[in-house]
């Protein structure tokens, strides 16, 4: 034991120079191989983040035992649309939605954790709030001037659909409303606008008409927003 | 006397190919070795031989320098050398990290490649059945009957560990979507839902009748267990009530991406706190 404490003693005070490149080779692969093991342990810590956030998507499908969904929309942090020239959206996190002919999923990734949320279509179409998708100007909408639109995400939507127009029960301020664009394949945002001074919370009860082309009535829901499917908290588990 | 310099300048110019500074000053220490040898040597071999001949000679013995530089400069390539030192570095700065990291969360290390959930483990099964769904390997690998305290209002309660094993380890299975799929058959015949359940819906009103508070309490049988490196073990709890042992538990995964039946009989009782 003496013995090897002293040969260990003598490597660790060894200078750079004492090593010959046979050692100086030793040492880096021991190197490179704890340095591997410490950053494998800080990507498994920070939840093994994926290159693209396709492929974070793609594995939250697979590890929720979900069969692949047909992605319909993908939005890049900060990406920056305008809708009809009316309204512009802005994302403060990339964003993906995907949809299967029972649901709608929205794949979002927030200070480093992956959200993944499902909503299903089996009673028609579904709508939330998303934070990481919000206004940034409603042209044409003018109230006092502190009292900003907000964006309301309704997946599913028929594609017949020509436009729209929602209602949202505040909890304080009254109800907000205002029309919709469509921003992909099933998937619209409608810009909630509000009259006077508000509190909307995710859960608040809606109305939702889509109008054909010939503007008559195509659909017409109420519900609560926001309402997931199979997880009570909405994103992933610990 | 040939003046120290000159053996320096050969010396210098020898070595000035090897980029690598630490390379470099090893190299010119071994090659000053082998000088101060040519010279014990040669005045053994001439003992009367005037210092700056032995001198003259023994460079004149060691060769061209621009011919040895350039044959050194081909041997030691920098970028080895370089990547130890950065190496080096990598593995202090990394290690002060921990150190700092470590302090907050003592966990880090070992839980990024295993630990356990808040559910217990009892009852090893050893070569369970197996079955695949959506790319994920499952096994039963632990089943007791829990024999809780009644003192302290415990019901005794069966558990079945299921494993889920990973493909890759960074697509380790989610406990709640799993949960959400299982259902447990006691020896009883009832089915039991492992998934989350909403249990009850509350909302506090004001003296006016406006609610200041709402809420729903949700409530979920199958939790995490244990976890390693490429698996994830979620313990399925149902109750206990009329089991024997040998009494056969049923575990049933009911997803999109497919489903399977695995049995397993509980011999077990363990007493738990």
């Amino acid at each position: 034991m003496k013995k090897r404490w002293s040969k260990i003693k003598r490597v660790l005070l060894m200078r750079h120079e004492d090593f010959n490149p046979k050692q100086q080779r030793v040492f880096l692969i021991c190197d490179l191989a704890f340095i591997a093991l410490i950053l494998c342990m800080i990507w498994i810590r920070l939840g093994c983040p994926l290159p693209t956030m396709e492929m974070e998507f793609r594995r939250m499908e697979r590890t929720h035992l979900l069969p692949p969904g047909e992605i319909v929309l993908s939005l890049k942090k900060n990406e920056s649309i305008s809708l009809d020239g009316e309204v512009q959206v802005r994302t403060s996190a990339p964003v993906i939605m995907a949809v299967t002919p029972e649901e709608v999923r929205v794949g979002t990734k927030r200070d480093g954790s992956t959200g993944f949320y499902r909503y299903s279509l089996a009673d028609g179409p579904a709508v939330s709030l998303d934070p990481s998708v919000f206004l940034v100007r409603d042209r044409t909408y003018r109230t006092y001037g502190v009292y900003t639109s907000t964006a309301v995400l309704v997946y599913g939507v028929p594609e017949e659909a020509a436009g729209g127009e929602i209602t949202l029960e505040a909890h304080k301020g009254g109800p907000l409303s205002g029309p919709g664009f469509r921003l992909g394949k099933g998937v619209w945002l409608f810009a909630a606008r509000p009259k006077a001074s508000y509190s909307l919370s995710g859960s608040a009860p809606y109305h939702l008409r889509l109008y054909r082309a010939d503007g008559s009535l195509l659909l017409e829901k109420s519900g609560t927003m926001g309402e997931t499917l199979s997880f009570p908290f909405g994103g992933a588990s610990p | 006397m040939l003046p120290d310099y000159r053996k320096d300048r050969w010396l210098d110019t020898a070595t000035s190919g090897i980029r690598f500074y630490v390379d470099r000053a090893r190299v010119r220490k071994e090659l000053e070795a082998h000088m101060e040898d040519k010279l014990a040597d040669l005045r053994r071999v001439f003992p009367g031989i005037p210092e700056g001949e032995a001198q003259e000679r023994m460079l004149a013995g060691m060769g061209d320098p621009e011919e040895i530089k350039k044959e050194l400069a081909r041997i030691h390539r920098p970028w080895l050398g370089w990547l130890w030192m950065a190496s080096q570095w990598a593995v202090f700065l990394l290690m002060f990290t921990l150190l700092v990291v470590g302090n907050r969360n003592r966990f880090i290390l070992y839980t990024s490649f295993w630990g356990r959930g808040g559910a217990s483990f009892h009852g090893p099964v050893q070569g369970g059945e197996t079955a695949r769904a959506g790319g994920y390997t499952f096994r039963i690998t632990g089943a007791a009957c829990l024999d809780k305290s009644e003192m302290k209002g415990g019901v005794d309660t069966l558990q079945v560990v299921l494993r889920a094993s990973a493909p890759r380890p960074w697509e380790k299975i989610d406990v709640d979507a799993l949960a959400n799929s299982l259902y447990v058959t006691g020896p009883d015949g009832q089915r039991h839902y492992m998934g989350w359940v909403l249990t009850r819906e509350y909302a506090v009103e004001d003296e006016w009748g406006d609610v200041v508070e709402s809420g729903r309490t949700w409530e979920v049988s199958g939790t995490l267990c244990r976890w390693g490196l490429c698996w994830t073990e979620v313990a399925l709890n149902i109750p206990a009530e009329g089991w024997q042992p040998g009494d056969v538990v049923k575990v049933e995964l009911d997803s999109e991406v497919g489903g399977f039946v695995l049995s397993v009989p509980v011999t077990e009782k363990v007493k738990v706190r």
